[in-house]
């Protein structure tokens, strides 16, 4: 036997290799378990000479492509460069188409409320003429607009239509030094002219200068021009000093002059309260009558006189309230609404009634 | 012959260092775990069947049947464990594919690098074979032997021995 396997030992050792590997296969496949040991083995032996090679591959191909293998580096960089340019329009477009829309929602809203019967335009370009303050707006006769019309913004009023064309308007804007609109007073409610200067600020004529005029005081449309409904905002104070017959004044439009896109023009204008008008219930106290006199028991007051009610709830007072009083009984005899005339209508006639007083005998010369 | 194929042989001695052959046979199985990771190459990787080019440069080189498949059953051992295969699958083929290889040494000269891709390209379809039978006879899988496939890539892999051989010689020492 031994003779045998020395002759056949390489065999021998084969056939026992081959033969202990089918056991183990033959094992594993009949019972349905690993040799977990010899995986382990393997595996623990591999991993982490794998784990080096892996960490160094990873650093070669790191400095390969970022340093070395840069070809087609500076024309993917080019092409980057290109779209990134290319979605900065498009967001930029896109920011504008936001804004705009943004804008036109105020408008819209602006539009609703207003009384007057508004067009929304835009701005399409502005006038070939550095001295003077006109823009085109891109609505003209065929949409309705004519000439003489206001041009307002939510912010403040713009200008007037001074020429139209089929699809066009030219529209003279109010800082141009031709330009003037009737304005009045938000506090003493004192009517002037506001008047362009050909810069950015206008200026307020005839305000006499013994009112009281004070930074951030605004300034609104008293629609006697024909052109701007009342009660607009036109503009806000920005200085005030007493001058030699009235005082010099210098506004700030309402409206930013500088960065008009899109607008409203007045189709037809209609007028309005000013917009700052206090309710009653915070409007100044007035005067009150004297009081009754004492009665002889402190303790027993006095009847409340009764007074008549008036409309709108309150007695007039002042010379100024009879006036007034006096005034709203004229227009509604007439028929009259006020605050509904259309800019250009007839007023109604508030010396109906009244008689100049009698004239005075003349002084005969003495002999 | 006994005496031709001995003076042959000890004429011939050659031998690796054992820690080169050992990082040889590391590599191997290295590559063959690592290279179809790699995006260039993963086409291509599992063409190449480097733990077997190892064996059999080992097993030619040693000379020693025993030790042949020694190395084959270690090599075919290791590669089962790095497989999801049951344990056993690659080293009874690698045993037989060293130990043949080994024994062929003892009677055929194969110091030449054309005999030796030769003797690769045949080992391989053996090498394929014998592993399509034992996957039909002791796992019971049907699958059909591609033989157009195994012979072309029979050819892949002595193409690849023709330069991995060459490199390993780099390394031999004549003693």
């Amino acid at each position: 036997m031994e003779t045998f396997l020395a002759r056949y030992r390489n065999l021998t050792v084969l056939a026992v290799a081959i033969f202990t590997q089918l056991i183990l296969l033959g094992y594993q496949i009949r019972s349905d378990r690993d040799v977990r040991l010899i995986r382990i083995w393997g595996v623990t032996a591999i991993t982490p000479v794998a784990r080096v090679v892996h960490g160094g591959h990873e650093l070669v191909a790191g400095l390969w492509s970022n340093y070395v293998w840069l070809r087609g580096a500076q024309r993917q960089n080019t092409q980057l460069r290109a779209d990134l340019d290319r979605l900065k329009l498009e967001n930029q477009s896109l920011r504008n188409a936001l804004g705009a829309a943004d804008r036109l929602k105020v408008l819209a809203a602006y539009q609703q409320n207003t009384p007057s019967q508004t067009l929304v335009a835009s701005v399409i370009g502005t006038g070939a003429n550095p001295n003077s303050r006109v823009v085109f707006l891109d609505k003209g006769s065929g949409s309705g607009v004519q000439p003489g019309v206001a041009v307002i913004t939510p912010d403040g009023i713009v200008g007037k239509v001074q020429a139209v064309f089929p699809t066009s308007s030219l529209v003279l804007v109010i800082s141009d030094s031709s330009s003037a609109v009737g304005v009045i007073l938000e506090k003493s409610r004192v009517h002037g002219v506001m008047k362009g200067t050909g810069v950015s600020e206008a200026r307020l004529d005839y305000i006499p200068n013994e009112e009281k005029v004070g930074p951030g005081e605004k300034v609104y449309t008293s629609g006697e021009d024909r052109i701007y409904p009342k009660g607009l905002l036109a503009g806000v104070v920005a200085r005030a000093q007493p001058g030699r017959d009235f005082q010099d004044i210098t506004l700030q439009p309402g409206a930013r002059l500088n960065r008009l896109e899109e607008v409203l023009v007045v189709v037809q204008g209609v007028h309005q309260d000013l917009p700052d008008k206090m309710p009653r219930a915070q409007a100044p106290a007035v005067l009150l009558p004297s009081p009754p006199p004492e009665a002889s028991n402190p303790l027993e007051l006095a009847p409340e006189p009764q007074r008549p009610a008036a409309p709108d709830g309150y007695t007039p007072q002042t010379d100024a309230d009879k006036l007034k009083k006096r005034y709203r009984e004229l227009g509604a005899m007439q028929g009259h609404t006020f605050g509904e005339g259309l800019p250009g209508s007839k007023p109604p006639d508030f010396n109906l009634g009244w008689t100049p007083p009698a004239k005075r005998p003349e002084a005969q010369p003495k002999p | 012959m006994q005496a031709s194929v001995k003076q042959l042989i000890e004429a011939d001695i050659n031998r690796l260092h054992p820690w080169i052959a050992v990082a040889a046979v590391v590599a191997a199985l290295l590559l063959q775990a690592y290279l179809p990771l790699l995006p260039v190459v993963s086409s291509y990787a599992n063409m190449a069947d480097l733990p077997l080019l190892v064996a059999i440069y080992l097993a030619l080189l040693r000379r020693n049947p025993v030790a042949g498949l020694l190395i084959g059953m270690g090599i075919g051992l290791a590669q089962d464990s790095l497989s999801h295969g049951p344990i056993g699958l690659y080293g009874i083929i690698k045993t037989l594919v060293a130990y043949t290889c080994s024994s062929l040494t003892l009677v055929l000269a194969v110091e030449s690098l054309g005999t030796r891709v030769i003797l690769v390209c045949g080992f391989y379809v053996v090498h394929q074979g014998m592993f399509w039978l034992l996957e039909r006879v002791l796992l019971g899988q049907a699958v059909d032997f591609a033989w157009q496939r195994t012979f072309l890539l029979a050819f892949i892999n002595g193409s690849l021995a023709l330069v991995l051989y060459r490199f390993l010689d780099r390394f031999r020492e004549r003693t």
